[in-house]
């Protein structure tokens, strides 16, 4: 998302991403990463179960963890659009998300 | 055997000669172990990071094919020239070692990672995205309703970066 996030700006929209780690280890990659975006915490996975995208129990740690996802959501606060992969290793790629974007205007 | 240069005998050369052949089996078993391995550890400590090696393993499956391939052979060696009862159990259990990690390697990529659960309930296209507020990385809140008027890409980790 790093490598785009001009191009996402450019076209007035902002990132926000949750996951579930807590806010001092999200600060710490995002200095060790030179992330420009928000990373939120979800600690409880209250908001990714609120999305359906929970994960039960497939953390290293036993824990629940996400389903990896994305949403473009409009000014009026509504999905406009989704990427869910079928496969956990695969992430939704970062320049699909410019061109949904650009689209939009 | 008088004169010391061995090299010019064609007797001495024949008994060198077999001892060198015996070595690739062996050679070729060690090899083929390594590189599973390489192949195999590789791809979560490092080619994970790239989206180009990750999500179809480009690179990895090549290596660990080679490693089982190279692994079959040099163990099939051992096992039809070898010549001690201990070696041979050793490279058919090296060997089957080779097929268990290749087979983990395989799983995981083709079948373990597509075990998701189904999201039905995830919001639609032209739904409201439910709202929230969370901390971001500088403590401080966010709250979704609160960018109402701008575009917002909110993406889900899968929690392990």
């Amino acid at each position: 998302m790093q490598s785009r996030i001009d191009e996402i700006h450019a076209a007035g929209a902002i990132v926000l991403a949750i996951c579930r780690d807590p806010v001092e280890d999200n600060a710490r990659t995002a200095e060790n990463l030179g992330l420009e975006f928000s990373i939120l915490s979800d600690p409880e996975m209250k908001v990714t179960a609120s999305y359906d995208l929970l994960h039960p129990e497939a953390s290293i740690d036993g824990g629940d963890i996400a389903r990896p996802a994305v949403f473009i959501i409009d000014g009026e606060g509504k999905v406009r659009w989704r990427a869910l992969t079928d496969n956990w290793r695969v992430r939704v790629r970062p320049e699909a998300i410019v061109e949904q974007l650009k689209a939009m205007e | 055997m008088n004169s010391p240069n061995h090299a010019g005998d064609p007797a001495a050369r024949e008994a060198v000669a077999p001892v060198s052949a015996a070595q690739w089996p062996k050679r070729a078993a060690w090899a083929g172990l390594l590189i599973t391995l390489v192949g195999f550890l590789s791809y979560f400590l490092y080619f994970y990071q790239f989206p180009a090696t990750r999500d179809f393993p480009i690179v990895n499956l090549p290596i660990v094919t080679l490693g089982v391939m190279l692994s079959a052979a040099g163990c099939w060696g051992v096992l039809r020239h070898g010549r001690h009862a201990l070696r041979k159990a050793v490279a058919g259990l090296g060997f089957l070692f080779v097929l268990g990690v290749a087979g983990l390697f395989i799983f995981y990529v083709f079948d373990y990672s597509y075990r998701l659960p189904e999201a039905a309930a995830a919001p639609a296209i032209e739904t409201a995205a439910p709202d929230f507020t969370l901390q971001d990385q500088h403590g401080e809140e966010v709250t979704l309703s609160a960018h109402r008027g701008q575009k917002v890409v909110v993406e889900f980790y899968r929690g392990n970066w």
